[in-house]
């Protein structure tokens, strides 16, 4: 009798203790969390919410002063000048994908064929990634200089063309900015498709040329298959980067001329921090995040369906 | 020989055609190099040209003359070891926030299993899919006057060292590295009597060295090129880094563009030397960075 109990004590011991250890873990645990928390919530949770939020209301200054409804998305719609950069991004997204969206794959397949210099080939089309993003686009802005004196119109001047007008020109500052993207970009593109190319089952190759396959067909039959996955993946991601485009045009072009080259993001940031108006800037920054939504869902769907094959 | 990786086997390359198309890709490769390189070549190359040499006509690739000479005026007129010194400051502060901030985040979702931790970890999950693009005026406004005190942070690194501690990518990286720890081998080190202090001091830690290497790496070089946030808050010159530097000279119509380009060949030679010595880390670092998103 008396040993029962005192084993029944000592099991609510272990099991006190128990208790215990676990409260302390989730003490520590929360620990650990709480500067991570206090992070997110400061600068994505709680932002995100008042972005939502002010996107409905009047505001002066960064206070919401009355409820507005849906006018400040009736204002930005019918603003002309918004209209025009929906234009824009979708002829951002249009130039990324023709200038940039398989320039890097054609670049990797060219490294995968590659014997002697690898190294160095690999080397240069990554060189330009290591160049801060703002600095890329201020140096291509002074590369694109329109007098005589400019990089490019030299080396053309040279060929007895130009001199051209570049970005002062509207109707080519938006590829050419989608050229200077694609510049700073396609290295490390390249590198990602390079080690999926090299993956590839070298007796795929041997089978094929029994089969009496050129190149041309192999990379259509082996090398696309075995990319396709990864393509439009990567596509997708550059189409949601490409559309977020703001510090390109803003060193660049500061939108102009004449608000050719202005991006969505660029008019967010034009209402706010130029105009003043926080709500309208918000409704802009929510008509873009429901688009990207859009991207994100077909991404998902996409990367699901590679992991599960 | 070295072994060829691609569709191109050697027995193929003793034909002809095949010979074209191998050459072929081999010209392109080098036409590919040269417009990457070339460009920033003519920048270092043209920052050290006079001025004058600058609008002669006819214009010249290669400088005649170089004037080495303007590397300390530009140190002494724009203060560049002063920029030096807080760009390294910032930086190092974002290094270190990016490691220990999401790093404990990520150990304490990955092992420490409490309660409330799935949801957390769904939140951090969606900040990283939902687009922020709504974000920009809020997060000014909380900088201006912070949510905590109301204090005014413009002028200081705290704000964006914060931001560095709320990386959605980086967290879901270091949770997903822990998870890959063997569970068995901190259940040992506890039996032997670890607290959990030790257990991640003495067992997790020194484990976690190349996860760590990699993100305070690629934290470095993301840090050196950061532009629009220091931008908006760091107005005063005593605090600026190159980067906003850097975009205020370029608007500055009074100064000779040979200073301009002299200011960006010194803005690019700490990341190009950081890429030298990491360039396995760094071009790792990016190709985990595409393939997970």
């Amino acid at each position: 009798m008396k040993s029962d109990v005192s084993i029944s004590k000592s099991r609510i011991g272990i099991h006190n203790s128990m208790m215990s250890d676990k409260i302390k873990r989730n003490i520590t645990g929360w620990l650990m969390l709480l500067p991570g928390c206090i992070c997110f919530l400061i600068f994505v949770i709680q932002p995100m919410i008042v972005g939502i939020y002010l996107s409905f209301f009047e505001t002066k200054g960064f206070e919401a002063v009355r409820f507005a409804g849906l006018q400040n998305y009736k204002d930005v719609i019918t603003d002309s000048l918004f209209i025009k950069t929906v234009w824009n991004s979708v002829s951002y997204t249009f130039w990324s994908i023709v200038i940039g969206g398989f320039t890097p794959l054609i670049v990797a397949m060219m490294l995968n064929e590659v014997v002697r210099g690898k190294a160095f080939f690999r080397f240069s089309a990554y060189f330009p990634c290591i160049i801060p993003g703002i600095v890329t686009a201020i140096m291509w802005k002074i590369l694109f200089q329109p007098d005589a004196n400019g990089f490019l119109n030299m080396i053309f001047g040279k060929l007895g063309l130009g001199p051209f007008q570049w970005l002062q020109n509207a109707t080519m500052t938006i590829p050419l900015i989608n050229v200077t993207m694609a510049w700073a970009g396609f290295g490390g593109t390249a590198l990602i498709y390079l080690a999926s190319l090299q993956s590839v089952d070298h007796s795929l190759y041997e089978a094929a040329e029994i089969d009496g396959a050129s190149f041309w067909r192999k990379i259509w039959h082996i090398q696309l298959p075995h990319v396709s996955g990864l393509l439009k993946m990567l596509l997708l991601m550059q189409i949601m980067g490409v559309f977020k485009v703001f510090q390109q045009p803003l060193a660049m072009t500061g939108g102009g001329p004449n608000n050719a080259s202005t991006s969505i993001m660029l008019t967010a940031y034009n209402y706010a921090f130029s105009y003043m108006q926080v709500g309208r800037s918000s409704a802009v920054g929510m008509i873009a995040g429901i688009i990207l939504c859009g991207f994100s869902i077909l991404y998902f769907r996409v990367t699901r369906k590679k992991d599960s094959v | 020989m070295k072994e060829r990786t691609g569709i191109i086997s050697n027995v193929n390359y003793k034909k002809g055609s095949y010979k074209v198309i191998y050459w072929s890709i081999i010209v392109l490769l080098v036409i590919m190099a040269a417009i990457c390189i070339l460009p920033v070549a003519w920048v270092l190359i043209s920052s050290v040209k006079s001025l004058d040499e600058f609008y002669s006509v006819p214009p010249t690739i290669l400088p005649r003359s170089f004037h080495f000479e303007a590397i300390p005026e530009l140190f002494s007129r724009y203060d560049f070891t002063k920029l030096y010194g807080n760009t390294l400051l910032y930086c190092a502060g974002c290094v270190l926030f990016n490691i220990t901030i999401n790093g404990l985040m990520g150990y304490s979702l990955s092992k420490m299993k409490v309660k409330g931790g799935v949801v957390v970890f769904t939140i951090i999950l969606s900040t990283y899919m939902l687009p922020t693009t709504v974000c920009m005026a809020p997060v000014y406004k909380n900088i201006i006057k912070f949510p905590i005190f109301g204090f005014n942070l413009m002028n200081s690194y705290w704000p964006l060292w914060m931001m560095c501690g709320a990386s959605a990518y980086n967290v879901i990286l270091f949770k997903s590295f822990f998870d890959d720890l063997p569970a068995g081998l901190l259940e040992a080190a506890k039996l032997d009597g670890c607290g959990d202090l030790s257990v991640f001091t003495r067992i997790v830690l020194p484990l976690s060295k190349p996860i760590i290497a990699t993100v305070a790496i690629m934290a470095f070089s993301g840090a050196w090129g950061d532009f629009f946030w220091p931008y908006m808050i760091l107005k005063d010159n005593n605090v600026q880094t190159i980067m906003v530097k850097i975009y205020a000279m370029q608007q500055d119509t009074q100064m000779g563009i040979n200073t301009l380009l002299l200011a960006i060949t010194f803005s690019i030679i700490p990341p190009a030397i950081l890429f030298v010595f990491f360039q396995k880390h760094i071009m790792n670092g990016f190709t985990m960075s595409g393939i997970k998103g």
